[in-house]
């Protein structure tokens, strides 16, 4: 690489004129807890919490830390993320449907899954649910089953596998056994074999059932920011979009043979497609804190920003190749013919370089950047040396320690930028000059 | 900030390059009947933050049209008639997976693999695939600088950058054989490309009527193929092109465009 090339991918940064303060916590939970200690005290001098936003190389390892230590402070924190599909609730229930279809006997409690999961039946048009004779709704009209009926069911129930005919006799002879369980056994029962047409059919009408009645339920027992709800209506987005795409790929698999004809395989089919390129969150949420993954940042403009991980291992962190480095390395210096081949700059940080000015670059009126100094190991961990290129106003432990405490103090230097000017400043301990 | 150079001379008069400087967008934000510029990225939450702040500023969105590079290949080939259908990851995945188990654990089969624990990883040797796509858009001139800039270098780091090249090529040519379907959505901007050169722009034309501006905006890079299509329609249409590069890489990256425009008949690829 000439020279002047390299110096383009590691060289100084044109950083942007607003202040920037550095708090360093010992681990990674401390580091959660002074961002939202941050947030929390804009918050509680009257910055609107939509002119704050947190920023993260990447979510994984901080979106836990960051949920819980913002819990602590009462913010509601909304993850601009990959919605971790797998892990809802309107999914989870179309694996436990599957998983009921998927041999010739069920247990207890994976029997009870899907209804512990909010199963509805079908509402419209309902042939197995019909009104009682007298004009009153039928006995099974209230869904979901509330947790507690669920709960008293297990406890009625025998355990042990069974087929799904025997487990309705049995809700027949078990004295108490609510006839909600029959409703839900019938439906199973009346399940067609898996084809790339049922599989669909079946697992939308679970879907569609969870929706009309489930989210209710949902929204009833949410914070005033709603944050289950969303996310609850999110997941059901993504899932009606993954059964259209299961009918396909079924049918694909089982015409290429790479798949046998079994609800089971389907539940890993669905599987495979879940965790593959997930959407994103839709709308921002004006009483809720955004945090973002670094990229998504690109071109808002934010008054606050808080960018979240600035060790040496995260961020910057190069992208994965399979090419060797020197190849790479030539690349990259593109001298003579291979100037036509096309360099990636992710290969040594450069992704990592653009998300970081972007998100000085977002933010209006500060820059908060926090990382931590110890491995959960108790290895030291190196600041990012994408923060040599800006200069930083350090916090003092003392102060973190103070950010972090009951009253929530604010750092003098941080103090200064709320209050509109350094007047006022009477901590001779703070805002070390990088 | 930086703002746009004049171009040099070997940048072609309707490409622009910026570092930054999103803000230029913004000031062509203007009441419109039709859409005359259409705002390309690859990431699509960043269209959403420059609607965000289209927005925010009160500023009219008439103006602009919004897609990714993918989005803009298809309707491209729907005028074409050309077919769009392309492979997704899931199944691309599953079917080099039966590739891997075709050639068996020791056969060449016309297949050559790197050498290494983790050779027969699907997802290994996809990486491989999208590696060599990515920095050559499968065009015969690029591949064989590879082979040269293979050969510069150090043994056995030579051999080792040469068998990449020819693993990818190779599961690029077997995907190929084992579906009617693009094998992968980066082949529908190659075939565009092509669509787009061979009828001298009028596919273009058909789908982008109204259409005199293309920006292409947050790029953090410039892969082979983004690079063969913004030639390709360099060549064949008069739209003007704007890129706007990060900050943190642009500099770089504005300097190397010259050279990777400098293949000839873009969208060709080494495949017969």
């Amino acid at each position: 690489m000439t020279r002047s090339d390299r110096l383009a991918l590691s060289g100084p940064i044109d950083a942007p004129d607003v202040p920037m303060i550095e708090i360093a916590s010992p681990t990674r939970r401390d580091e959660a807890r002074s961002a939202m200690a941050v947030a929390a005290s804009l918050r509680d001098r009257g910055v609107p919490i939509r002119d704050v936003a947190v920023a993260v190389r990447d979510l994984d390892p901080y979106e836990e830390p960051l949920f819980r230590a913002a819990l602590q402070y009462a913010i509601a924190p909304v993850f601009w993320t990959q919605l971790r599909v797998t892990q809802t609730r309107p999914y989870a229930l179309v694996e436990s449907v599957c998983e009921v279809l998927a041999g010739d006997a069920v247990d207890r409690d994976a029997l009870l899954r899907p209804l512990e999961l909010r199963w509805s039946p079908p509402t419209s048009g309902d042939p197995l649910d019909p009104p009682l004779p007298d004009g009153s709704p039928s006995l099974s009209a209230e869904w979901p089953m509330e947790a507690e009926a669920v709960h008293r069911a297990r406890d009625v129930l025998p355990d042990g596998s069974r087929p799904i005919p025997e487990w309705i006799e049995l809700f027949d002879s078990v004295d108490g056994a609510d006839d909600r369980l029959r409703r839900f056994a019938e439906w199973i029962d009346a399940a067609p074999s898996p084809e790339p047409a049922s599989v669909t059919s079946l697992l939308g009408e679970a879907i569609e059932g969870y929706a009309e009645r489930a989210v209710p339920e949902t929204k009833s027992a949410d914070s005033p920011a709603l944050l289950d709800t969303e996310t609850d209506a999110r997941a059901i987005v993504r899932v009606r979009t993954l059964v259209r795409q299961l009918r396909h790929k079924f049918a694909d698999r089982l015409e290429a043979g790479t798949l046998e004809r079994s609800w089971s395989a389907v539940a890993d089919l669905a599987g495979v497609i879940a965790t593959q390129r997930p959407g994103r969150r839709e709308h921002s949420n004006a009483r809720a804190l955004d945090v973002f993954e670094a990229n998504d940042l690109w071109a808002l403009e934010v008054p606050y920003v808080i960018a979240v991980g600035l060790t040496a291992e995260e961020w910057p962190r190069p992208s994965q190749s399979a090419l060797p480095p020197e190849f790479r390395e030539a690349v990259l210096r593109g001298e003579g013919a291979t100037g036509a081949l096309a360099p990636q700059p992710a290969w040594v940080g450069g992704r990592d370089r653009d998300q970081f000015v972007d998100a000085l670059r977002a933010a209006g009126d500060c820059v908060v950047v926090t990382r931590h100094t110890r491995s959960p190991g108790g290895d030291e961990v190196a600041r990012s040396p994408l923060l040599d290129h800006v200069e930083t106003r350090r916090v003092s432990e003392e102060s973190r320690r103070r950010l972090v405490g009951a009253d929530r103090e604010l750092p003098p230097a941080l103090r200064d930028i709320v209050v509109g000017g350094p007047n006022g400043d009477d901590d001779g301990t703070e805002g070390d000059r990088e | 900030m930086e703002g746009t150079r004049a171009l040099d001379d070997e940048t072609p008069d309707r490409l622009s390059l910026h570092v930054g400087d999103e803000g230029r967008l913004f000031e062509r934000a203007r009441p419109r009947s039709h859409p005359n510029e259409l705002v390309v990225s690859p990431v699509e939450l960043h269209q959403r933050n420059v609607q965000r702040r289209l927005r925010e500023a009160r500023l009219p969105k008439d103006a602009f049209r919004f897609a990714d590079p993918v989005g803009i290949c298809i309707r491209v080939l729907e005028a074409a008639g050309r077919p769009t259908a392309a492979v997704d990851r899931i199944d691309r995945l599953s079917m080099i997976r039966s590739i891997l188990e075709s050639v068996g654990p020791d056969g060449p089969l016309g297949v050559s693999l790197p050498t290494g624990a983790a050779s027969r990883d699907p997802q290994r040797v996809e990486q491989v695939r999208t590696d060599v796509e990515t920095v050559t858009n499968f065009h015969p001139e690029r591949i064989a600088a590879w082979a040269d800039t293979a050969a510069e270098i150090d043994e056995p780091i030579d051999d080792e950058a040469d068998e990449l090249l020819h693993a990818g090529l190779d599961i690029e040519r077997e995907l190929r054989g084992r579906t009617a379907k693009a094998v992968s959505e980066t082949a529908l901007l190659r075939r565009a490309t092509r669509s787009i050169t061979a009828t001298s722009g009028s596919v273009w034309n058909e789908a982008y009527p109204a259409i005199d501006r293309l920006t292409l905006l947050g790029l953090s890079g410039l892969s082979a193929p983004h690079t063969d299509l913004v030639h390709g329609l360099l060549v064949a249409t008069p739209v003007e092109i704007h890129i706007h590069f990060r900050e943190g890489t642009g500099e770089y990256l504005r300097r190397r465009v010259p050279d990777l425009l400098s293949i000839a008949e873009p969208g060709t690829e080494a495949f017969e």
